[in-house]
């Protein structure tokens, strides 16, 4: 009973305007994003400096100092950047913490409030005095590196680096938290220009353990998992709101199918339909992938996008579908639609300040960049605890969805908030 | 008049007041998920187009939900005044509501701090919640298919997410960049949205 | 006051629902059979302007049904399936209903109590729609068709569904409702139209095979009604050659009535046809034509 059900719930799924606006806004997306996406990748070449993009250093001096300049800098205009959701904001501190902060810049420099004020302006000058000179000089503002003032001299001398830590994370408190001083910003090193022995690294990395097509797997599940993260939600409450228009509910609730095998079939058949056209665009990407890595002498791994799919963007796609069917389940409504909107705008936003990497427990996992194998490895255990995290969420949801099918079954459900238990209203006896 | 204000009051009781209520709900969340404070006018643009914009799509797309029941829609329609004047006054209902809703949140954000022109952000934000409500209604009109009608506005958003490359005039983050010139699009691409949408509801049936 | 139907065709995509139909229904309740899916329907909701027509000529109270705005205010209509929003409760289903059919407040006012009370749903007043039983929302759907005080009164297929007690009240409203009025009523159930109906229509795949009074459709099977009683076994072989209207069997005989041209081979009495036989030899009648 239970194949045969699952395959006349996939016929429905195909035969759905919501599962076709689907494919559609899917299919639309990835165009969007990855249709002008280059499959080639050139090895680079050496004596072209500046050329090679930016990396992060982790070199703990270099940390150190750039944090500190900015941070007397901020300290001086009592100004600071903070990005708590991945929105933008201005925090001024008062008297009480600013004097605190103080506190903080003099055991990192050694320096008296006034003079800390003093370099803060001195910096800032500096910086703008470069650029109205680049300015005039008619360069390209944004490629040129701003002046590194020599900020080791102004460092105290006993300040080691966990102390340092220790400090900014107590200055990223007294911020509110989502600054530029939090461990984990700190921690993941300052920009600087890419060398051409770093680009090649980066390159081989691609070539040998991505095998290619690795890397552009990611970036693909990057794009399509913001959208596999909400779109999965429209079917589940198209196909569940169906049931409601057909007014066909007693007659369906009546059959001998037990609920959980009616609601597991439709789950499953609305996951695999909604996987189907993303495993065909990745199909599609892989072999673009493939024929590019073939052109350049690379036997590319002919796995990358499926396995990367499978990992990353299943559970994405399991939790929405089950979040969308419990919730249309239980209310009855397109309000399942209003909340998987809201996580899906709060997770977007979440991760939008961190591009490439940082997981965490985050839903929308962004790793907005080609290469970067070995961010990807350090984060690579997060990434399975994430994973698993919300595919047993969804999971949970699924089981959720059948008690409340069962539940109505019985004559329960919602009607304007107000919980009805097991009493049948004569209308619907009579239908 | 008094028959209007009936249509308007029943779509209220019966229908309208749970989606007012999930906008509420939005307006209310807006100070935890975006920044709110003390912010500069490319900021502040930043959190009406990406969040507070939003609030059309809640008002609008559900303007035809009242008469999604075939039956009802037929006994609808069976009556004197058209069916088309009633989906009219609940769309002049739903632009009333999400100007007041757009007001608040503009009046919230100058109690904030933030400093910004406000009646040219608030013609910006309605300019571009009535795009994406427009788009979503004229979707639900055209499929029939409520979730349809939520999902593509919500794509459409979703693009933009990623530069205006592909929207060009109809980019809704442009007043965070200092362009003011999409709005006028927007504002006039939505109100035909909607027309269309109401329009090709009386004609489709 | 008449409804006039001149040359009325309707596709749907290629499929044809109704074929040159020609009919004129005065005051009165008239009557619509027909087995489902035969287009009763269909014409219903040309009528109420619900669905445009491909060709042909439909005026109401000499009225083209064109002029939509103008129909509706003369024309009260009962879908299939009445529902209303299930959050409200009679009254207020009654009063936005009445706005919408133009009504004034104190119109409303005037009419929704005497009207809930002649459908019996006084006392249920307030009642959300949502707990309304299906006679009890059938009977609404009458009052809120009646409030405007139309000429024309359209109901879809009005008693299917409704127990038996329900059914004739139903009728009984319905008759009474009908006073100066054209009533059209569609129905598969033959009972409803031989108790009501003074004309009656009979459509088959969306062809008017019948227009006339009640008399008139009985004289057409007068003569062709036999009774008979035979033994069970012979059953399945009389039902091959004859459409048999009724089956009574009693231990190895069956008491049969059956429709045939000609007299039957075995014993058998000619018996005075009722609606329901008529009926029956229409639809037969129609079938051996193809």
């Amino acid at each position: 009973m239970f194949g045969a059900l699952l395959l006349k719930e996939c016929k429905q799924a195909v035969k759905s305007l919501a599962y076709w606006a689907y494919v559609i806004c899917l299919v639309l997306f990835f165009v969007s994003q990855m249709g002008e996406q280059s499959w080639n990748l050139a090895k680079p070449q050496p004596g072209q400096e500046g050329q090679y993009g930016y990396t992060y250093s982790t070199d703990e001096t270099l940390i150190m100092t750039r944090t500190v300049k900015r941070l007397t800098e901020d300290y001086a205009q009592n100004v600071y950047t903070a990005y708590p959701l991945g929105f933008y904001k201005r925090v001024s501190l008062g008297e009480k913490k600013k004097e605190q902060m103080g506190e903080i810049l003099a055991e990192l420099t050694g320096k008296s409030k006034e003079e800390l004020e003093q370099l803060g302006y001195d910096y800032i000058n500096e910086e703008s005095a470069f650029y109205e000179e680049m300015a005039q000089a008619g360069a390209r503002v944004e490629m040129a590196a701003p002046p590194q003032p020599d900020v080791e001299a102004d460092l105290a001398e006993e300040v080691s680096f966990e102390r340092f830590l220790e400090l900014t994370e107590k200055a990223d408190d007294l911020i509110g938290g989502g600054s530029m001083y939090a461990p984990a910003r700190v921690k993941k090193g300052v920009q600087v220009p890419q060398t051409y022995e770093g680009a090649l690294a980066e390159y081989e990395d691609i070539v040998e353990k991505d095998r290619y097509s690795g890397a552009f797997a990611r970036l693909f599940c990057d794009y399509m998992g913001l959208m596999m993260a909400i779109l999965p939600v429209f079917p589940a409450v198209a196909r569940t709101l169906k049931d409601k228009r057909s007014k066909g509910l007693m007659t369906l609730y009546s059959k001998q199918a037990s609920s959980a095998c009616v609601i597991v079939a439709r789950y499953l058949a609305l996951l695999i339909m909604t996987m189907v056209p993303l495993i065909l665009l990745a199909v599609f990407a892989q072999i673009k992938c493939s024929i590019a890595a073939e052109a350049v002498g690379i036997s590319a791994d002919s796995f990358a996008f499926l396995k990367y799919v499978g990992g990353w963007i299943f559970p994405s796609a399991a939790f929405t579908v089950a979040l969308g069917l419990f919730v249309s389940e239980l209310t009855g409504s397109v309000l399942a639609v209003l909340l998987q909107g809201l996580f899906w705008f709060f997770s977007v936003f979440q991760s939008i300040d961190t591009l490439i990497g940082n997981f965490s427990l985050k839903f929308i996992l962004r790793f907005n960049t080609l290469g970067s194998r070995g961010v990807f490895e350090q984060e690579f255990s997060n990434l399975v605890a994430n994973r698993l995290f919300y595919g047993a969420l969804g999971l949970a949801f699924l089981v959720a969805a059948v008690f409340v099918y069962e539940w109505k079954r019985k004559g329960g459900g919602i009607h304007f908030g107000s919980l009805r238990k097991n009493q049948q209203s004569p209308s619907e006896a009579s239908l | 008049m008094e028959a209007y204000a009936k249509i308007s009051k029943v779509h209220l009781k019966h229908h309208f007041k749970f989606h007012i209520l999930a906008a509420v709900l939005l307006l209310c969340l807006m100070p935890f998920l975006v920044s709110t404070e003390n912010l500069g006018p490319r900021e502040t643009a930043k959190t009406l187009e990406v969040y507070a914009a939003l609030l059309g799509v809640v008002f609008f797309v559900p303007v035809f939900m009242a008469d999604q029941d075939k039956d009802i829609r037929d006994l609808l329609r069976s009556k004197q005044m058209s069916l088309t004047v009633v989906h009219g006054i609940r769309v002049l209902l739903a632009a009333v509501f999400l100007a007041v809703a757009e007001a608040v949140c503009i009046f919230f954000l100058k109690g904030c701090g933030c400093t910004f022109p406000m009646w040219r952000y608030f013609f910006g934000v309605l300019a571009e919640a009535f795009f994406l409500g427009g788009l979503g209604m004229a979707v639900y009109s055209l499929t029939d298919n409520p979730a349809v009608g939520y999902m593509i506005p919500l794509v459409y958003y979703a693009i933009n997410l990623g530069g205006d490359k592909y929207v060009r005039n109809f980019y809704l983050f442009s007043m965070a960049e200092g362009n003011f010139t999409p709005k006028y699009f927007l504002a006039a691409g939505g109100i035909l949205l909607l027309l269309f949408g109401v329009l090709w509801r009386r004609l489709s049936s | 006051m008449e409804i006039r139907i001149e040359h009325l065709d309707k596709f749907y995509g290629k499929k044809q629902a109704l074929k040159d139909l020609n009919l004129t229904i005065g005051e009165g309740m008239y009557g619509l059979l027909g087995t489902n899916g035969a287009g009763k329907t269909t014409m219903m909701k040309v009528l109420a302007t619900l669905t445009k027509k491909s060709s042909g000529e439909v005026s109401v109270c000499g009225v083209p049904v064109e002029q939509a705005k103008e129909v509706r205010s003369m024309t009260g209509y009962l879908p299939q399936d009445f529902s209303m929003y299930p959050g409200m409760s009679a009254v207020e289903a009654m009063d936005y209903l009445g706005v919408l059919s133009g009504l004034t407040r104190r119109q409303r006012k005037e009419r929704i109590v005497p009207l809930l009370s002649k459908v019996n749903l006084e006392r249920d007043a307030k009642t959300k729609v949502r707990a309304m039983s299906g006679g009890m929302r059938r009977r609404l759907g009458i009052a809120q068709a009646l409030l405007h005080d139309p000429k024309v009164l359209i109901v879809d297929e009005p008693t299917a569904g409704l127990d038996p007690e329900e059914r004739v009240r139903f009728r009984n409203l319905l008759c009474e409702v009908a006073q100066n009025r054209i009533v059209i009523l569609s129905t598969h159930i033959v009972g409803d139209v031989e108790a009501a109906c003074e004309h009656i229509g009979v459509l088959n795949q969306g062809e008017l095979i019948f227009n006339g009074t009640v008399e008139e459709l009985l004289s057409l099977a007068e003569g062709q009604v036999y009774q008979a009683e035979i033994s069970r076994l012979e059953l399945p072989k009389v039902q091959e050659m004859y459409s048999v209207t009724s089956i009574l069997t009693t231990g190895g005989t069956a008491q049969i009535r059956f429709i045939s041209e000609t007299p039957p081979a075995f014993s058998a009495k000619v018996c005075k046809a009722g609606v329901e036989d008529a009926y029956l030899y229409l639809m037969h009648a129609e079938r051996r034509e193809f």
